[in-house]
């Protein structure tokens, strides 16, 4: 019992040891944006101090942050939607009839460096006169989505058992009901994956929104992008900001971790 | 009218023919049995019928309308499932409930129909359970009840009692027969299990490697079987089978190997009047092979006695040739005993040596 117990704890130490250099920086962001500039730049660095909301103010209110995380929120959940609309379906194919060399080209999309797309884009949208609309930014997000949603929902669906879907059939349904009524409600988990991933993939996009945004569609990324390359830094802002963008990621991959994780290592092991 | 007609029906998957030429009228109420070995062709000829499966050529009437293009829910068939194939996500009460639903049958009918269900297969106490909450042979009962609510043409079963233990096997099998004198649907059930067979089906169908061997009634499939393949598959232990030479002789027909002769009943004359001084095989089931201390006309060494209690069965070696008996319980000779033997030959069969085929 005590042995079990000692290797607990260097169990737990060792896991800290590991984990520091990850909570250090967003620990000291966090804090960082409750101080002033003059308490952040003092050596040694403050650990207790009476904090402050200015920072925030000065994001939301002076630098219309707002409007930005609206923006990420509309092209992250509006390509995730959609994603999820073509994707699903396509995966599903994708499964049933065992078009493996279809599900690697899609992929395929997604390991070409994203940056061979974006002159074609930009000229595309351009002439369109789309650049600046969501509509061409969710458009350029779900390149990164879509691959990732069908690629885990294929080897998911891989994983249910067809006989499932007989049933189904026999009973009734169309291949179309059957994949609504049976399939997807089977899936959810694999679903929330796919989802939690393309989401933060767009929110944390910032090539395609550094190109085909603007004023009227700029995202968080290049927000704070051009926050710092302001003549004067105001750190606390920046982290202000910086906490505004990291939030909603930590949040949704803690909500989801359980099944995160699955969808990371999906097609590792045939489950 | 609820016949079911399979024309003819051939299946090719890439390279393979999985079922070839598979011709079965089936009567209304009848139940029907496709037995056979791994891979011969079973499940597909039932998925065929389902609809789950396209067939090459042929086509398939069900109730006397032609489905062969229709998609499995247009043909008025239930189907049970060797693994079941309950919706993990649904409770018991909505698995059954799903067909009726799609249907749009009214609530109040779908709630009588489900709970009868329910009430005749004893799971009445586990309608708010999810699948995974059930026992093996609880979700048995499901599916079965999956199958019932909809009150369909036709059942189709795929070894439905395969994945369950020997004894609980044993009595779904009665419930199932019960099941089938209570609602009088025709069915077709595919087993690999010879007894499953031989205590469920109106009529047997044997195939092998995608060809039917024969269509018929069990005791017809036992005393009658079209060949040594269908011999050889129904019956335990199973039927034995000795390769020997036909000879005409003064004292009418005999066959004989090495160092025995049996004498073949003078009836056989006519039908094996082609085939004297030809190699055939002489197949005799082991409850039809008599022992005796003395007096038999064949010499045989006991190898292995197995005392089953209500029988006991005896592998002997007969000229070179290991024979199963069967044998009274208290028939118990020693282990390395010389026994005497005779065939009871109006039961034993002749074969062709090649193809197999039943000569007499
Ligand atoms: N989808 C398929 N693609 C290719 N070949 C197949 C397919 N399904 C079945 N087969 C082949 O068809 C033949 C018959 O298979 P089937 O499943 O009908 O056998 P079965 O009699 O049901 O056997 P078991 O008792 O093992 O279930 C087998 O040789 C099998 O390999
Ligand atoms: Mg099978």
């Amino acid at each position: 019992m005590k042995q079990k117990k000692h290797m607990d704890y260097l169990w737990y130490g060792l896991v800290l040891l590991v984990a520091i250099p990850f909570i250090f920086p967003l620990a000291w962001i966090v804090l960082a944006s409750f101080k002033t500039q003059a308490q952040i730049v003092t050596t040694p660095p403050l650990w207790v101090f009476t904090p402050t909301l200015e920072n925030y103010q000065s994001v939301f209110v002076d630098q219309q942050f707002g409007k930005f995380l609206w923006n990420s929120s509309v092209i992250a959940v509006g390509s995730t939607l959609l994603s999820l609309i073509i994707g699903l379906p396509a995966a599903y194919t994708i499964s049933r009839y065992k078009q493996k060399v279809l599900g690697v080209f899609i992929l395929l999309a997604r390991l070409m460096p994203g940056i061979a797309y974006l002159i074609p884009w930009f000229i595309l949208f351009t002439k369109l006169g789309m650049v600046d609309t969501y509509t061409a930014l969710i458009a350029s997000h779900m390149l990164v989505g879509l691959p990732f949603i069908v690629w885990i929902m294929v080897n998911y669906f891989d994983g249910l058992p067809h006989e499932l879907v007989e049933a189904a059939q026999v009973d009734g349904c169309t291949l179309q009901s059957a994949f609504l009524k049976i399939v997807l409600p089977l899936s959810v988990p694999g679903i929330l994956t796919a989802s939690t991933l393309s989401f933060l993939f767009s929110w944390n996009n910032f090539m395609f929104s550094l190109v085909l945004s603007s004023d009227r569609t700029k995202t968080l990324p290049i927000a704070i992008y051009n926050f710092v390359s302001y003549a004067e830094v105001s750190w606390g802002s920046v982290m202000a900001a910086a906490v505004v963008i990291i939030l909603p990621a930590i949040v949704l991959t803690m909500a989801f971790q359980r099944y995160v994780i699955k969808g990371l290592t999906a097609g590792a092991v045939k489950g | 009218m609820k016949k079911v007609v399979c024309e003819h029906i051939v299946k090719r998957f890439e390279g393979v023919t999985a079922v070839n030429d598979f011709h079965l009228e089936i009567a209304d109420k009848e139940f029907i049995v496709i037995v056979g070995p791994s891979g011969c062709g079973k499940s597909t000829s039932l998925r065929m019928i389902a609809g789950l499966e396209q067939q090459t050529s042929g086509d398939i009437y069900i109730g006397g309308q032609k489905v062969s293009d229709k998609p499995p829910r247009d043909r008025n068939i239930a189907m049970v499932f060797q693994n079941y194939a309950l919706y993990p996500h649904m409770n018991v009460y909505d698995n059954m409930a799903f067909s009726l639903k799609l249907q749009g049958v009214d609530k109040k009918e779908i709630d009588r129909r489900v709970r009868e269900a329910a009430e005749i297969l004893n799971i009445a106490q586990y309608l708010e359970r999810k699948p995974k909450e059930l026992s093996g042979g609880q979700r048995q009962r499901v599916a079965l009840g999956r199958a019932i609510v909809r009150e369909p043409a036709v059942f189709l079963m795929d070894e439905p009692l395969s994945n369950l233990d020997a004894k609980l096997r044993v009595q779904m099998r009665t419930e199932i027969a019960k099941l089938h004198h209570r609602l009088g649907a025709t069915t077709i059930y595919v087993t690999h299990d010879q007894i499953e067979a031989m205590t469920m089906a109106d009529r047997i169908v044997v195939m092998k490697d995608g060809v039917i061997q024969q269509i018929a009634d069990p005791q017809t499939i036992y005393d009658k079987p079209a060949n040594r393949f269908v011999a050889s598959f129904i019956g335990m232990p199973p039927m034995n089978f000795i390769d020997c030479r036909l000879e005409k002789r003064e004292a009418g027909l005999w066959l004989v190997r090495e160092t025995m002769a049996v004498a073949l009943p003078a009836a056989w004359a006519e039908r094996l009047s082609q085939r004297f001084g030809q190699q055939v095989v002489l197949g005799v089931r082991p409850e039809n092979i008599i022992p005796a201390d003395a007096g038999g006309p064949l010499a045989a060494k006991v190898e292995v006695v197995e005392p089953l209690g209500a029988e006991t069965l005896l592998h002997v070696r007969l000229d070179g040739q290991s024979l199963v008996v069967k044998a009274g319980p208290d028939y118990q000779p020693d282990e390395g005993q010389t026994i005497t033997l005779s065939f009871d030959m109006n039961k034993a069969h002749v074969f062709d040596h090649e193809t197999g085929t039943t000569i007499v």
